[in-house]
């Protein structure tokens, strides 16, 4: 066998295995959608999508190829029930082993070369040059990470076949090795896994060396102490020790599966199965027999035992997380949070889909099906069995999880809330449960087995990945068995989940129901022919009230279209790029003509009863400030796509553009320079509650907070509202930008009047809950039932509003002159980190930068569907969970809910008095300026082992952030990547505050905003660095330079500099 | 009792299974003969009503099968050429489950029946183990028994006596025999003998056809003083038909048909059926 001619043979027996082709072409359009997504901007992009794509392939792809081919390879003689015959065949194990090992490894390696093939050439379309820098690229990966994974996952799961014989068993294994390397990876901060962080540092340093396919190892950098091993050495020693593992599972491999007798099927099984007799008999009876046949299945317990294994850790580990640094007391909603909104509708429908197969091939598999469909047992009781017993599944797998999180929260000391359990699992099981029905359904119908599992599989892939998304249909309607239901938090509650289901749930209930009358008229009995001709089924009055179901499921998706279409929550990231680019095709003409501004804003919001909409009308008052007349304004929609009335007093629409949302007016009368003009708006906005929230739209009974700065229409041509990426730029037709980066830029011409106005708002909203807008609340009054807050500004500010209806009473604080003002869901006290970070923000920055251009700023809880923190003018959002409920974490040297509340509260001067008025100075001068501000808060209030911490903490993320190391960077200033304007920033302020000093950075700053102030222009990045510069005095402005201009490595600039790296 | 008309099935690549078949079985055992690939297994599940024809017509007893599958089932025993079990049911359990899924009521006079069943088919001292542990004839004789649940007024056994040693073969012969009565029995094997033995009127089946039909006994008679056999092989030019040779103590017995004597050497033959089998296989017809 161990011959040419017996490898050749194996092939020519593989390769007519459909599944063999159909695993590699669908492991080829995983990876193609994967890389379509990528649109690498520049060289080190390019090489950090290979690089990632690369990775996707041993932990997305792999153990899903590996998993579905071995039983072809391995079991399929005992599979196929020639066994017997071939164990009397002259076999020799070892060369047996030899040959099914070779073609396999051969096979997954294969596959990992065409997706490489695949990887490189859609990301090298663009860029030619790279090309065969990548191939070299490549060719290592696939020596250092594809080629031992493939050999691990060979020998592991032929020593498996060989030792259990079971083909489930084989699924089961790579099921959980993929589940169980991806929990891994989210445990130690993979950048695979979005959202990823390091959990338990141990683990990650662990698996530096574990990793089997070495990408710990790869991305991370070698800890600085501890186990002093270099990338390489940690890789080689990582693949000599799994080298070591597969040969001892080979190793312990004695016979082939079709000589263990441990295979054969009739192997005597012992009398205390037979019990069965005690049962119910009838309907009954067949639904008690179908579910002995799925709990008496070996892998049954297997299942439990892993279910166990994976939900409890998770639980128990993972619900005091809040984020890095910071922990919870948690309660049960963080309990169940952990798994009851993606793990367990994800997998639970992996193990419905197995259970499903258990069960509808029940007789099949043993055997039994023509005696069965021989019998008058009518199709509707055979299928109504095992929907029962499917379901009954469903809900004990459920009960399980519930029961796991109550024992992981007891475990923890956590308090148990059964409300919580009842209301969370009353949501989550109508899911499964149509999971499970759909899974029947196609058992039913589909007289094929293996077509019918792909068809379950293939849904559930739909359904539960981005796959959708990714080939252009990012419809909700369009991801079968998932229903878009959202974790709870405390702000929002649990509320809206209800109104989803309400909303998707009779549709698809509708389609299964439908699709499951079909399916009893279609039933082939469990045999491998059609038992009713297509005609003769059909035509029967359970068809027609399957077609009524039918109908009546379409209708709903109308239904939900339509509000999804109201919602605008349809429009694609692809559309929305289009109608910019479009925008920018047809308008930049307007960006040099003379237009208006918006100098003040006289606004009524509106909060409807039952929190689901809100109507605004605004009076924007324009102002002619450029020497010429004005005949023609364009005015357009802003970024959030909403549909509203504008009208200017005296003016006509002379051309409207309903695809990019803009409207030309001719004034009757030109706007003279001076001349004013009012601008009437007014709009009604909606959400169905049937689209995710994201964002800072949030439209909901208990809490909603309106962006009016991304609503109210804009006049003139916005370059702000246009496509920045290169790359995208390029294929929509736009020709390059042509703007100067910050480090280059020359001196500021625009004025920041232009972007500033006065505001008067006036807020109704349901009685008993607080309005917020910005200014002072100058008047509150009741009346015809509804609470209403007028709000006005002494001054023009930066023109951004944003308007709330929160359900909390403010609680006021003083703050120096200025007042703070804080709406969350539990009382503030004096010593409350966001309360000292606002105060302590304040104070400094009021008195040594410039003055806070307001006298109240207010805080609000925010729930966790949009950013961490967000701040608009005199007013910042900062998320319950993280900034009001956390707590720093034991190891933790600094508090995160400080530090945010410092960072936020800094955007008052970084971002609402500097950093505004130049498109691309929208990094340095905003948040870098900010990250400065939270190491000197926290150095002052917690003392330098504090800040210490806090510059730990950014090295470390910056570390980590890059999968390929940058040798040359763009300079700070000009630097837009998150991880150059938080974590790189702190460190190059760190050190700036080490060799320059406090006094000099906020001199500096100082300088700035009295420049600003006089002048009326925009600052400048540049303007700080040559303030810093004059402050700092000359002889270190080299290290400024270095630090915030050169184009310089961090680690190269704090070196040169005289700062070390890190502590 | 059992007509079938021109039923015809052609499986996907082309193979045509059924082609025309028309058939009218009385009540009493029926054999149905064929080589292997000859259609017999496809058109014992078309007449049970789990397979669908392509074209065609059966009717039982004024029930049009393929109009009314469900109404068969309630009168039919069937057991297919090759079957299983669960492997955690009884015997016993298992044929409760059967007759369950049969319509029979959950009562004492079906446990009553099923007690039997178990008699009859010598399995009461097994009732109580699980049918996958069973011998190959014990799992037989569970088959027969569970055709036989609710009385079915039509049983199609297919290969029924495939891995069965001779006495049982015969035991389950008894059986049938004695349970044929006005019962339509459908049998379909490949040892001729037994048809012969048991069933007064057969089908031969071949390439999707029946080729030849009628009583056993008529069958075999037409053959009479033609059936021809020697030790010698029949001469090249003969117009005699080979038939079959077959061995006897180490001999070799060369069997032909023939309207006169093809030779020297040859005696004249008790004809059997299994001589008319291989005559219809080899496409002679007797004349």
């Amino acid at each position: 066998m161990l011959t040419r001619a017996g490898w050749r043979s194996e092939w020519l027996v593989v390769r007519r295995h459909p599944l063999v082709w159909a695993a590699m072409v669908g492991a080829i359009a995983f990876l193609a959608l994967a890389a379509a997504n990528e649109a690498p901007r520049n060289q080190r992009e390019l090489f950090e999508a290979v690089l990632r794509l690369n990775l996707f392939v041993p932990a997305f792809v792999l153990p899903v190829v590996a998993g579905a081919l071995a039983p072809i390879v391995f079991l399929r003689e005992v599979e196929h029930g020639l066994g017997e015959l071939f164990a009397a065949y002259p076999q020799v194990p070892r060369a047996w082993l030899a040959v099914r090992l070779a073609v396999f490894s051969a096979l997954l390696f294969a596959t990992c070369a065409a997706l490489q093939l695949v990887i490189a050439g859609m990301l090298t379309l663009d860029y030619p040059g790279h090309l065969a820098a990548l191939a070299w690229l490549s060719a290592e990966l696939a020596v250092w990470v594809q080629l031992p994974a493939c050999l691990i996952w060979s020998s592991l799961l032929a020593w498996l076949s060989c030792a259990r014989g079971k083909s489930g068993l084989v699924y089961f294994a790579a099921a959980f090795g993929w589940a169980a390397y991806l929990g891994l990876a989210t445990l130690t901060g993979s950048p695979l896994i979005a959202g990823s962080l390091v959990a338990w540092q141990p683990l990650r340093t662990a698996m530096l060396l574990a990793d089997p396919y070495a990408i710990t190892a790869l991305v991370n950098p070698p800890p600085l102490a501890g186990l002093p091993l270099s990338r390489e050495v940690a890789m080689l020693l990582g693949r000599l020790g799994w080298l070591a593992v597969c040969l001892t599972l080979l190793r312990g491999i004695g016979q082939v599966p079709a000589l263990n007798p441990a295979h054969d099927g009739a192997t005597p099984r012992s009398a205390r199965w037979s019990a069965l007799s005690a049962v119910r008999q009838g309907q009954a009876g067949l639904l008690m027999l179908s579910l002995r046949w799925v709990l008496r299945d070996k892998f049954a317990l297997l299942a439990i035992a892993g279910w166990t294994l994976l939900i409890f850790p998770e639980v128990f580990s993972g619900m005091r997380y809040a984020e890095p640094l910071a922990v919870l007391n948690p309660d049960s909603r963080d309990a169940l949070n952990r798994v009851m909104w993606d793990l367990l509708p994800a997998l639970g429908a992996l193990v419905l889909l197995y259970a499903a197969d258990r069960v509808s091939r029940m007789a099949g598999t043993a055997r039994l099906a023509e005696l069965v469909a021989a019998t008058p047992y009518a199709s509707w009781r055979l299928i109504a069995a095992q929907l029962a017993c499917l379901w009954l599944v469903a809900a004990a797998l459920l009960a399980l999880t519930l029961l796991i999180v109550a024992a992981a929260q007891l475990a923890a000391r956590s308090p148990v809330a059964l409300r919580e359990y009842l209301e969370q699992g009353a949501q989550a099981l109508p899911g499964l449960l149509l999971a499970a029905t759909l899974f029947v359904t196609l058992h039913a119908v589909l007289r094929s087995r293996l077509v019918a599992n792909l068809a379950g599989l293939v849904l559930f892939v739909l359904g539960h990945s981005s796959v959708m998304i990714a080939m252009g249909l990012d419809h909700p309607l369009w991801k079968p068995l998932n229903l878009p239901l959202d974790a709870p938090d405390r702000v929002l509650g649990l509320g809206n989940n209800w109104d989803v289901l309400g909303g998707y749930g009779p549709f698809w209930v509708a389609l299964c129901a439908g699709g499951l009358l079909l399916a009893v008229r279609l039933h082939h009995r469990g045999t491998l022919w059609r038992q009713a001709t297509p005609v003769r089924a059909l035509l029967h009055p359970l068809v027609a009230v399957a077609a009524l179901l039918l109908a009546g499921g379409a209708w709903q998706g109308a239904r939900i279209h339509q509000r999804l279409v109201a919602d605008h929550a349809l429009t694609s990231a692809d559309e929305r790029a289009r109608r910019r680019a479009d925008y920018e095709l047809r308008y930049a003409e307007w960006e040099g003509r003379p237009q208006p501004q918006v100098a003040a804003v006289l606004t009524r919001v509106d909060f409807a009863a039952d929190g689901r909409s809100v109507e605004l009308r605004a009076d924007l008052a324009l102002i002619n400030r450029t020497a010429a007349p004005i005949a023609r304004i364009l005015v357009g929609r802003n970024q959030t796509e909403v549909e509203g009335d504008v009208a200017i007093d005296g003016a006509s629409a002379e051309a409207r553009d309903p695809y990019t949302g803009q409207i030309v007016l001719r004034l009757a009368r030109p706007m003279q320079p001076g001349d004013e003009r009012v601008l009437h708006f007014a709009a009604r906005i909606r959400q169905s509650g049937l689209s995710g929230t994201a964002g800072l739209m949030i439209l909901r009974p208990q809490f909603a907070t309106v962006p009016a700065f991304q609503i109210l229409p804009v006049i003139g041509f916005q370059r702000e509202l246009t496509l920045r990426d290169p790359a995208r730029r390029g294929r929509l037709g736009l020709p390059p930008l042509n703007v100067a980066a910050p480090s280059q830029m020359g001196a500021a011409t625009g004025l920041l009047a232009d972007r500033q106005a006065t505001f008067e708002t006036v807020l109704s909203v349901p009685t008993g809950q607080s309005a917020i807008a910005p200014g002072e609340l100058v008047r509150q009054w009741r009346s015809a039932g509804r609470d209403h807050f007028l709000f006005r500004t002494d001054r023009p500010i930066r023109n951004l509003p944003l308007f709330a209806a929160v359900p909390w009473p403010a609680q006021r604080w003083p703050a120096g002159s200025l007042t703070t003002e804080i709406y969350a869901p539990d009382p503030v006290g004096q010593d409350s980190a966001n309360l000292l970070a606002m105060r302590d923000t304040l104070v400094w920055l009021d008195r040594d930068v410039a003055p806070y251009p307001g006298t109240t700023l207010r805080l609000i809880a925010a729930p966790e569907t949009g950013p961490s923190g967000y701040a608009f003018p005199q007013g910042m959002l900062i998320s319950d969970r993280r900034g009001f409920r956390a707590r720093p974490a034991g190891d933790a040297g600094f508090d995160q809910a400080y530090r945010r509340a410092v960072h936020e509260t800094a955007h008052q001067w970084f971002g609402h008095l500097l950093g505004y008025g130049l498109p691309q100075e929208r990094a340095f001068l905003i948040e870098s300026l900010a990250k400065y501000a939270e190491l000197v808060m926290i150095e002052r209030r917690y003392g330098t082992p504090a800040m210490q911490a806090l510059v730990d903490w950014e090295a470390d993320r910056l570390a980590h952030a890059r999968l390929v190391p940058a040798e040359v960077t763009v300079p700070l200033i000009a630097a837009e990547d998150t991880e150059d304007m938080y974590s790189r920033a702190t460190l190059a302020f760190a050190c700036l505050r080490q060799r320059l000093g406090d006094k000099a950075i906020v001199g500096a700053l100082h300088d700035l905003a009295e420049m600003t102030r006089q002048s009326g222009h925009p600052a400048r990045s540049l303007d700080f660095v040559l303030a810093l510069k004059r402050r700092g005095g000359m002889e270190r402005a080299a290290i400024v330079d270095m630090l915030l201009f050169d184009q310089l490595a961090i680690e190269t600039a704090l070196q040169r500099s005289g700062c070390p790296v890190s502590s | 009792m059992l007509e079938v008309r021109n039923l015809g099935k052609t499986y996907r690549g082309g193979v045509r299974a059924l082609d025309g078949i028309d058939l009218s079985i009385p009540p009493g055992m029926f054999g149905l003969l064929g080589p292997n690939g000859a259609g017999k297994s496809t058109l014992m599940r078309t007449l049970a009503a789990i397979q669908l024809p392509d074209s065609g017509s059966i009717r039982f007893d004024g029930i049009d099968v393929l109009a009314d599958p469900v109404a068969l089932r309630r009168r039919l025993g069937y057991l297919p050429q090759s079957f299983g079990a669960y492997p955690h049911a009884s015997c016993r359990t298992m044929l409760r489950h059967m007759a369950i899924l049969k319509g029979l009521p959950d009562d004492a006079q079906t446990a009553s029946r099923i007690d039997q069943l178990l008699e009859l088919t010598n399995l009461t001292a097994h009732a109580d183990r699980p049918v996958t542990t069973f011998s190959g004839g014990m799992r037989q004789r569970w088959g027969i028994a569970q055709a036989l649940l609710g009385d079915p007024a039509l049983l199609i056994l297919d290969e029924p006596t495939a891995g069965l040693d001779p006495e049982e073969r015969m035991r389950l012969y008894n059986l049938l025999s004695q349970l044929s009565g006005e019962r339509v029995v459908l049998l379909s094997t490949h040892i001729v003998d037994d048809i012969e033995q048991l069933c007064s009127a057969v089908a031969v089946v071949q390439g999707g056809k029946v080729v030849a039909r009628g009583e056993t006994a008529r069958l075999v008679e037409e053959l009479a003083g033609r059936v021809w056999e020697s030790a010698e092989p029949v001469p090249a030019r003969s117009p005699a038909r080979h038939l079959s040779t077959a061995y006897r103590r180490g001999q070799p017995v060369h069997r032909c048909f023939a309207v006169s004597c093809p030779g020297a050497g040859f005696t004249p033959a008790v004809p059997s059926l299994e001589d008319r089998y291989f005559l219809e296989l080899h496409g002679a017809r007797p004349c």
